[in-house]
């Protein structure tokens, strides 16, 4: 370039700014698209979350009141959320029509323990039979089964086989486990690659257990009896456990009426209709903590007005965000 | 300037121009993403929020049918029919009296991907009759239930689940919450 005669080196202060303006507003573009991606992922986080401490405070409405003891960022109660990834698969040898259910579990639900769990929509269920087919393709260490009036993830009976060949019904009661199968454990056949019928009669605090590759009910493997505080109802959930991969088809569950699900008019990759539901394992690093308290005002403390706390904790970009929200709940049924 | 000169500079200001050009239609997108899950969000807590109110000022979850308008309606896992105790007012501010022993039926029903609310009120109830849109872009409903005899139950789980796509890309948003009938 040359000015007044002279040529000139390098750039001139127009190029320069012209330069430096449209890097600048590549920065602000791309910074903005950031903030705002982060800005929304967090308000979807939080509104999750909210959802759940709502949730949360709503089912304590229907607990009784004796059942509200005191306690300090405890597990929440009397909610059954779903754990890990649940979806239609189509399937070669699918036992009716091309799909199945699918339990696997996600990196946020563990490698032990109770992997997967998904929540038979409907209701509540008391009294009833229930029967699934299930087939676990390949492992060497894994369980699965159901759940059976399952309130939360430390109250349900659990109905299981295990990659030993044993199959148990366990109680979980306030996180404590009871075995209520025979001792020792019973044991079954070859329970890999194949899909069996898992069948299971519960009536009031006796369930009558059934496993075979025919629906036979004719005579159950074994019976198993609660005695101690039962259960009475609950929701039923199909479970993997030590992140087995298992394929669930047919769940029927019979009461006065029936209700079937074979999977089949539903997409393959996605979620069952009417089985979407959501839980703390759906926040990254989600947990949830209540905390229930006598109400005290001053020095005097109330034992028939309880305050409630529920908050929910996940991780956003390695900072912990929370949602904690209050209310009380009285022994005499007003609350607020 | 020289040829050379000239094709390089025109070259590098094509280059920055298909730069800032695909950043802003990365951020158009993200952008449109966003708001479309905003817009999924909000129209399921309005949604939600409705109902919720509905059955936590409910006397009963009815059993059987009830027919609003000549269309009947059923309680079961996608279609909720409430009694409410039938009101002289439903003016935001202004006080609300329960009329004793009058009855409004409410229904929350999806219709195709359009969550709707169906009303058949008492006489002298302020409530308003007939059909409302309560959310769009609904995939499904569902209603659970703490009883599997409707008469007797006292909670309601919802779940509403909502898509819409947005530049190729599907966009889901679930909701979910309980709610325990106060007046039963």
């Amino acid at each position: 370039m040359k000015f007044g005669g002279k040529k000139l080196k390098g750039f001139t202060l127009i190029e320069s700014i012209i330069a430096i303006g449209l890097t600048g507003i590549l920065i602000l573009i791309f910074a903005a698209s950031n903030t705002y991606i982060s800005a929304n992922q967090y308000l979807k986080h939080k509104s999750l979350a909210t959802q759940l401490a709502e949730e949360e405070l709503e089912a304590l409405r229907n607990v009784q009141f004796a059942q509200l003891s005191n306690r300090t960022a405890a597990n929440f109660i009397e909610v059954a959320y779903n754990k890990g990834v649940s979806q239609v698969e189509s399937l070669t040898g699918a036992p009716s029509g091309a799909n199945v259910y699918e339990l696997t579990p996600s990196s946020q639900s563990g490698t032990t323990g109770v992997t997967s769990l998904s929540v038979v929509p409907g209701f509540d269920y008391s009294d009833f039979t229930v029967t699934v087919r299930i087939k676990v393709p390949t492992g060497s260490s894994w369980e699965t089964g159901l759940f059976l009036r399952y309130h939360d993830i430390n109250n349900y009976y659990r109905v299981y086989l295990t990659s030993s060949n044993l199959y148990f019904v366990k109680k979980v009661a306030g996180g404590t486990e009871t075995p209520l199968q025979p001792q020792p454990a019973p044991s079954i056949s070859a329970p890999i690659n194949n899909f069996y019928y898992l069948t299971i009669i519960a009536d009031g605090n006796n369930f009558k257990v059934y496993y075979d590759t025919t629906p036979d009910l004719t005579t159950p493997k074994f019976t198993a009896t609660d005695s101690d505080s039962p259960f009475l109802s609950g929701r039923i959930a199909l479970f993997g456990g030590d992140s087995v991969h298992a394929y669930f088809d047919d769940v029927s569950i019979f009461t006065s009426s029936t209700t079937t699900w074979n999977f089949d008019s539903d997409t393959p990759g996605k979620i069952a209709k009417g089985w979407q539901r959501f839980g703390l394992n759906d926040l990254p690093g989600g947990a949830a903590e209540l905390t229930i308290s006598d109400y005290t005002i001053g020095s005097t403390t109330y034992t028939d007005l309880k305050t409630i706390k529920a908050k929910v904790k996940w991780n956003e970009k390695d900072k912990e965000k929370s949602v904690e929200i209050s209310t009380y709940i009285s022994k005499h049924g007003l609350s607020l | 300037m020289t040829i050379s000169e000239t094709l390089v500079t025109i070259f590098i200001f094509c280059l920055i121009g298909v730069m800032v050009v695909g950043i802003y239609l990365a951020y158009d997108n993200v952008y449109k993403v966003q708001i479309g899950y905003n817009e999924l969000s909000t129209n399921n807590s309005m949604a939600i929020d409705k109902i919720l109110d509905n059955i936590k000022s409910a006397t009963r979850v009815v059993n059987g049918e009830t027919t609003i308008d000549g269309n009947p309606y059923t309680t079961d896992n996608d279609t909720l029919v409430l009694e409410l105790p039938s009101v002289d007012s439903v003016e935001p501010g202004q006080p609300q009296n329960i009329i004793s022993g009058k009855f409004d039926y409410l229904v929350y029903f999806l219709d195709g991907n359009k969550l709707k609310s169906d009303l058949k009120k008492a006489t002298g109830s302020a409530r308003k009759e007939g059909q409302q849109s309560v959310g769009d872009f609904v995939d499904t409903l569902v209603f659970n239930f703490n009883n599997i005899d409707y008469s007797s139950v006292n909670k309601v789980e919802i779940i509403l689940s909502a898509s819409k796509t947005i530049k190729n890309q599907t966009l889901e948003v679930v909701s979910q919450t309980t709610a325990e009938l106060r007046n039963k």
